[in-house]
């Protein structure tokens, strides 16, 4: 009989603490999008170790052949200071009419006045939110900082829509939301971004 | 050097074959990511494995008699496995965002309690207290039968009392 108190006391316990706790719960994705196709898990399985030893790879060399051929460290310090300089790749400042993509921008991700980290199938690089995030809000690629080109095994057996992996500083340098996934829809010239509305 | 672009109206909300999975995701989406905040303890894996369970559904929703169940299983599968061994792109991805928890953690002592408990015995205690489902369903979602859900259920009773005793 005592036991059988002590659980129903656990009982309403537990109740109470999931009702407040799910009360809590943050819920930020009303509507399904074709963003949401392509399973997070999908892009986790993919050789992120190789992925990342070659980014490493390709932009320190992209680096080494960047100050041979253009040594101006202006171009570096122009980068604002949001921006994780050197942190996790060695800035070098490319064309961004080289890149060849295009990205869907969900505005409940994405802040107005903030600094993207992009991987792009085979570029990384910084996307910059210059407009408020409305309907029609445009997105600036700023810099690519390494690009992939000699990785065919990767380049080769990437999927279409080509996954992108996003994270974010806010300008003051902090991370204020979590990283996302999302995903890249085409390959074209320049960089194009409509604003998902909710 | 930056290049301001023009953007192409129309490509994205453009969905006319999702028009039952979109009721259905409306619908169902809320009480999922609940179930994968409580058993994720909050940690922010929970958008993507909600994400992933709806993504799973996608292509067979008109085939399933129960998609509501398949996606409990579904996000109760993810929230486990995600346990099991989390993935170094998680890690790396948390380390680049500054270290910051996606959501706040819960501090109440009780959901401590609860998240220290094995995976199936966690699953076994939300979903019987927090979802309210009785044996069969639980069995269900966790693949398991209905005894096995009452000894997971009762194990996890005991350990708590435990430690909210302690």
């Amino acid at each position: 009989m005592t036991v059988d108190v002590e659980d129903r006391d656990l009982e309403v316990r537990l109740r109470s603490a999931f009702g407040r706790e799910a009360a809590r719960t943050p819920l930020r994705r009303p509507e399904w999008t074709e963003l949401q196709r392509v399973a997070p898990s999908d892009l986790r399985r993919r050789p992120l170790l190789a992925i990342a030893a070659s980014v490493v790879l390709v932009a320190a060399g992209t680096v080494a052949v960047a100050q041979m051929l253009r040594p101006d460290p202006a171009a570096v310090q122009s980068v604002p200071p949001s921006i994780p300089q050197g942190d996790e790749f060695p800035l070098v400042e490319l064309d961004p009419s080289d890149v060849d993509v295009s990205l869907y921008i969900d505005r409940d991700l994405v802040k107005p006045g903030s600094v993207s980290v992009f991987q792009a199938g085979d570029v990384i690089g910084f996307a910059y939110v210059s407009l408020d995030v409305s309907e029609n809000a445009r997105v600036t690629v700023m810099y690519c900082v390494a690009e992939l080109r000699h990785t065919p095994d990767i380049c080769a057996s990437r999927p279409s829509p080509i996954p992108a992996v996003w994270w974010w500083d806010s300008p003051s340098g902090r991370a204020e939301e979590p990283p996302m996934v999302g995903v890249v829809q085409r390959a074209e010239r320049n960089v194009v971004c409509p604003v998902r509305g909710r | 050097m930056m290049r301001s672009l023009r953007p192409i109206a129309g490509d994205v909300d453009d969905e006319p074959a999702d028009t039952d999975f979109a009721a259905f995701y409306r619908r169902a989406y809320p009480s999922a990511r609940r179930l994968a905040h409580l058993l994720t303890n909050g940690s922010g894996d929970a958008d993507d494995i909600v994400q992933d369970a709806f993504a799973r559904i996608h292509d067979r929703y008109r085939e399933l008699r129960a998609p509501d169940a398949y996606l409990r299983r579904a996000v109760v599968n993810g929230c486990n496995q995600r346990f099991r061994g989390r993935s170094r792109e998680s890690t790396r991805l948390r380390l680049v965002a500054g270290g910051q928890a996606a959501e706040s953690r819960p501090t109440d002592s009780m959901l401590d309690a609860v998240a220290g408990l094995p995976a199936r015995q966690r699953a076994a205690i939300v979903l019987r207290y927090w979802a309210d489902l009785d044996d069969d369903e639980i069995a269900d979602a966790l693949n398991a039968r209905r005894s096995t859900v009452r000894s997971l259920v009762h194990r996890g009773l005991i350990t708590l009392r435990k430690d909210i005793g302690s």
